[in-house]
């Protein structure tokens, strides 16, 4: 064993050599860390196993410290409770929880009390004239997808497919010039022809106007971005005093943050895949393909190692239950797939079997690197269970 | 980044605008990595640390119409979990924080622990290698490593710059090194009983 302190990257000080190492550990390299670091390891065995050392101690880590699982749901029950006996404006900053007073809630809304009898009388008077008029209006419904995806037709033959945790307000009746929905979340549709009264959905700060077409609309709340993805005919997006035209095989993005609306070609046909289960996915960046994988199938997916995040990937499934695309997931990716209600985590095998990870960072993502070790005691593993299957 | 990419200027102004949906959804979307974040300002004290997330909340309802566009939702809460702590950790006058020995436990949340190995030991080491580090140092690995944070997000939380955490991270590892040497190859024979196991 050689002397400590010596694993220094010649041009490099101790401690930027050390930061290094660890940037790399954490994922936040970037191309130049790369290449210097792909250098040093060629260098020497030893080299390389200090990188793999690093990397065992960077990954069991975790197990050292407790974890522990709390209740958000019964927490927040507690925080609302508090939120709402708290005064709304505190003065001073400190408040003291000793000596809890007990009020009439009348009585703790202090100051709000004559707002509240304000908006009481606006309430009443807008709720009297809503049932005044309420004759005039088509009444609204609505259908919401809560944990498995629903289809359905509206009253003007249209066909909507809701994936899970979406909701669709609608017009039991289309009346007056246009038909319009709102929806949150993600759906398909196939719009009824209807040249004299257009479809509009309203899908946050973006409206899709369309005259007979099938589509799809991806728009979750709190999300950056929100997707039209069109199958067939034309689709008019709206947004931010901006429009687009989008033909079939065309998609329009929308991002929240930049506010810019674009059009991309569809690269694959996941955009449908909630409905289709068809995935296909081409080199494509592993937190994308997880996303992807997560609308079409309702999980969440969160990558521990951050340096999994921008491997790339390329598999093809169709109508494949979810255990068989997190099995290939596995097999070709060398990661663990440890799922917990509808959370998956996916974790790195950070293992000597695994050395060309370390190795050779510059020749792709750490699967294609591991699959290259031909004798790896991996790749005999893969080759026991391929025979098995 | 990925499940819930959310644009955190917007949530800031519903949150502003007094909006409780939104407010639950982020309370929800953090309360546990926060909370596990809080034991370590706590002692591993569970109530301690809900009590001490449930204030830094509280604190923001509270104050919401003051709320400034936060560009990072999450750097944000884990500043104020951080900053909460510290205070509460020096108020409880335990220096609960890394000089004085935070007895760190074993966890039980990997299904895939270890087999044919003596664990415990192995985890022993490691949470002594982490007790070891300096202050600053910790800290740093820890929101890196558990919560997964960023560096620029690191820094923001800590209110250091980013060169900081990258010396501090890089300093972390080399000591962890330094005093796991021994226990490194057990580490790595393990791992392969468990791929063959496993498998």
């Amino acid at each position: 064993m050689r002397e400590e302190n010596t694993y220094i990257i010649s041009g490099l000080s101790e401690a930027d050599s050390d930061a290094l190492f660890a940037r790399y550990m954490s994922g936040e390299c970037s191309a130049d860390d790369m290449a210097l670091l792909t250098a040093w390891s060629a260098e020497s065995a030893d080299n390389k196993k200090y990188l793999e050392q690093l990397g065992e101690i960077w990954n069991h880590a975790p197990e050292a410290v407790t974890t522990q699982a709390f209740d958000e749901d019964a927490a927040w029950k507690r925080l609302q409770a508090r939120m709402h006996i708290q005064p709304e404006q505190s003065e001073s900053g400190e408040r003291s929880s000793e000596t809890p007073v007990v009020k009439s809630i009348w009585e703790r809304l202090g100051p709000v009390r004559i707002a509240a009898s304000v908006a009481l009388l606006v309430g009443i008077a807008a709720t009297l004239y809503i049932l005044a008029t309420k004759t005039e209006q088509p009444l609204q419904r609505s259908l919401a997808a809560t944990d498995k995806p629903v289809e359905s037709r509206l009253s003007d033959g249209s066909a909507v497919h809701l994936n899970s945790g979406t909701r669709l307000d609608y017009p039991e009746q289309f009346k007056g010039n246009v038909r319009e929905v709102t929806l949150s979340g993600e759906a398909f549709f196939k719009i009824q022809r209807n040249e004299s009264k257009p479809f509009i959905i309203h899908a946050g700060p973006v409206d899709v106007r369309v005259l007979g077409t099938s589509f799809n609309v991806k728009a979750y709340p709190g999300r950056e971005e929100v997707l039209v993805s069109v199958e067939s005919g034309k689709v008019r997006c709206a947004a931010a005093n901006d429009s687009i035209e989008l033909i079939a095989g065309e998609e329009g993005i929308y991002n929240l943050r930049t506010k810019k609306l674009r059009k991309v070609i569809m690269e694959d046909p996941n955009a449908f895949a909630f409905r289709t289960r068809i995935l296909n996915f081409r080199n494509k960046p592993l937190s994308k393909v997880l996303d992807e994988i997560g609308d079409a199938y309702q999980v969440n997916f969160i990558i521990r190692n951050p340096v999994l995040e921008n491997c790339l990937y390329t598999s093809r499934h169709q109508l494949a239950p979810l255990e068989e695309v997190l099995f290939v997931l596995r097999e070709t990716m060398n990661v663990s797939t440890t799922r917990q209600g509808n959370t998956i985590y996916i974790d790195a095998y950070f293992s000597s079997s695994c050395v060309a990870f370390f190795v050779d960072p510059l020749q792709g993502s750490p699967a294609k690197c591991a699959l290259s070790e031909k004798k790896s005691a991996h790749n005999k593993l893969q080759k026991r269970i391929l025979n098995r299957l | 980044m990925l499940l819930t990419e959310t644009n955190d200027m917007t949530l800031s102004a519903a949150i502003r605008e007094g909006n409780e949906q939104v407010f639950g959804d982020l309370f929800k979307q953090w309360y546990n990595p926060l909370c596990n974040y809080a034991l370590r300002f706590t002692g591993n004290d569970a109530d301690e640390a809900e009590e001490l997330v449930q204030q830094v909340f509280l604190k923001i309802w509270e104050k919401r119409t003051q709320l400034p566009d936060v560009v990072s939702m999450k750097s944000y809460l884990y500043r104020a979990v951080h900053n909460t702590g510290l205070n509460h950790a020096e108020k409880q006058k335990r220096n609960v924080s890394l000089d004085s020995g935070v007895h760190l436990q074993v966890a039980h949340t990997r299904e895939e622990a270890l087999p044919g190995l003596r664990t415990k030991e192995l985890e022993k080491a490691i949470a002594d290698a982490l007790e070891k580090l300096p202050a600053q140092c910790r800290r740093v690995f820890e929101l890196s490593r558990f919560e997964e944070l960023k560096y620029k997000e690191i820094a923001e939380v800590m209110n250091i710059s980013v060169k900081t955490v990258e010396n501090q991270m890089g300093k972390a590892l080399r000591i962890m090194r330094e005093q796991l040497t021994h226990y490194l190859p057990l580490i790595v024979a393990a791992l392969f009983t468990h791929l063959f196991r496993n498998q």
